[in-house]
């Protein structure tokens, strides 16, 4: 039984990953790799101090073209955690464009379109966002139609609910998020968003369950599923040499109220020098979990240094250094 | 991309390899080294219409600007002539390269008029305007080293 589940599990990545690597019969078909490493050093609680690979990622697109224009691509994302202790298949999925992408049908493990996350992630960045509160994870495997036209972006997805880490033996009772986007203007300075969830979805997108169980079992059960009715807004903003960020939640998590707010700011001090301000806040309940950050980003040549403090008034570690060493490799062929 | 070329009903991407010697011919042009990133690599987006006939190109732009990068989009006619062209994201201190007045400038300029870009524009120079004129100037320099030559040798042959 475990194997038969084991090769369920595994058996449409793989099928996707082998597309990947073999060259098509038909059309012509072009090649990103993208390679990313995260070095971090904590200091925790003003005493205690570790440094590790954060992490390290590669992913492969390949975009297969027909004669009117590019048909169809296949995206694997390999992640690593805490000095390679930790590998997961974060992302894998087949997407189907149509004409001028105005419409796209997605098919595997993928981003979920809520609030900012079509566009941005703090995942490679020294602060958190909500989403584990929100929607219980940021990736999940599942279907989604997409697309750009116009001014407005578009996405609604139909999904399991266990996140990247959880590939049950069934579908589940599945999570269903909508966004819809709308960058106006000539110069795509403001960008605003409106998202919906509606389903039930696990508690969030950790390595281990909040009963200790580690990420491969299937938790997906009665007792951990949440139900989950939340409504958002987004924002970005380009204004000069600011950048500004917000994403806004509210509805009713696992029968209780829920709110999350989220603000990023970025400002270009110097040519090569931002600073950064974070705030991430969620009010569950009568539990209330907040966290703020303040930074400076560094880009000298060929790596980005980051470096900030934290402070997390729900967490026992409430203050936290980081200093991060980043870099990106990208080609295409 | 319909912004450009409303009429379009489909796009390709295409990624081409930039040889050392290439890239030699198009530093040469431009008169300074391609950015980290941009030297073995160039990608356009090649416009279709319902047939699958091109009807244009369109090149994405990434230049140095004073505040980090400054990411504009421009789209060429058959004729090779720039159609239009927009700012999609920059974060400088002075915004008029955004203004409408100065991008106009550059369209319905044809690529052989690409090395005098640097003298429609008459006002101050700004970093932002003067990463859209190189960047302008260098992207169409590669298009011709990289795909019109191509082309003319494969017309020839």
């Amino acid at each position: 039984m475990k194997t038969a589940k084991l090769k369920y599990r595994f058996i449409p990545p793989l099928i996707i990953l082998a597309l990947l690597l073999v060259t098509p019969a038909v059309g012509r078909a072009t090649w990103n790799i993208s390679v990313d490493g995260d070095a971090r050093y904590r200091l925790t609680e003003w005493e205690e101090h570790d440094a590790n690979i954060h992490l390290v990622s590669a992913s492969a697109r390949k975009t297969f073209s027909d004669s009117r224009g590019d048909r169809l691509t296949l995206f694997g994302l390999l992640e690593a955690e805490d000095n390679f202790s930790d590998v997961m298949l974060h992302e894998v999925y087949g997407q189907y464009k149509g004409p001028m992408g105005a419409w796209n049908i997605t098919a595997g493990r993928f981003g979920l379109p809520w609030g900012l996350l079509p566009g941005f992630s703090a995942t490679r960045l020294l602060y958190d966002m909500p989403h584990g509160a929100v929607l219980g994870m940021s990736v999940d495997n599942g279907v989604m139609l997409s697309g750009v036209t116009g001014a407005f972006d578009y996405g609604v997805s139909i999904t399991q609910g266990y996140g990247p880490r959880h590939t049950p033996d069934e579908f589940g009772h599945g999570l269903g998020v909508a966004r819809i986007g709308f960058t106006p203007g000539d110069t795509e300075e403001i960008s605003l968003g409106m998202s919906a969830a509606l389903g039930k979805s696990i508690r969030v997108h950790a390595r281990k369950n909040d009963m200790g169980m580690d990420a491969d079992m299937n938790v997906m059960d009665k007792d951990t599923a949440l139900h989950r009715a939340v409504g958002g807004l987004d924002a970005t903003l380009y204004l000069g040499r600011w950048l500004g960020r917000l994403e806004l939640s509210a509805g009713r998590v696992d029968h209780r109220s829920m709110t999350a707010g989220f603000a990023a700011i970025d400002y270009a001090l110097l040519p090569r020098l931002d600073l950064n301000f974070a705030v991430n806040h969620v009010w569950h309940g009568s539990k209330y979990e907040d966290e703020w950050f303040v930074g400076v980003t560094g880009k000298p040549p060929w790596f980005t240094i980051r470096g900030g403090y934290r402070y997390a008034g729900h967490s026992p570690s409430r203050h936290e250094v980081t200093l991060q060493l980043y870099r990106l490799f990208s080609f295409n062929y | 991309m319909t912004r450009i070329f409303p009429e379009a009903r489909d796009y390709k991407t295409v990624n081409l390899r930039i040889s050392p010697a290439q890239r030699k011919t198009i530093e040469e042009i431009v008169g300074y080294g391609l950015l980290p990133g941009q030297q073995d690599q160039f990608q356009y987006f090649e416009m279709n219409d319902q047939k699958g006939q091109v009807i244009g190109t369109i090149i994405p732009s990434t230049q140095k600007g004073e505040f980090g990068a400054v990411e504009f989009v421009f789209g060429m006619n058959t004729d090779l002539v720039i159609t239009d062209l927009y700012i999609q994201r920059a974060r400088e201190r002075d915004q008029s390269f955004k203004d409408r007045s100065f991008l106009d400038l550059f369209v319905g300029r044809s690529i052989r008029e690409k090395m005098g870009f640097d003298q429609l524009y008459t006002g101050d120079p700004t970093p932002g305007t003067t990463a859209v004129i190189t960047g302008l100037v260098k992207e169409m320099v590669a298009f011709e080293t990289l795909v019109l030559a191509d082309a003319n040798l494969e017309a020839g042959s």
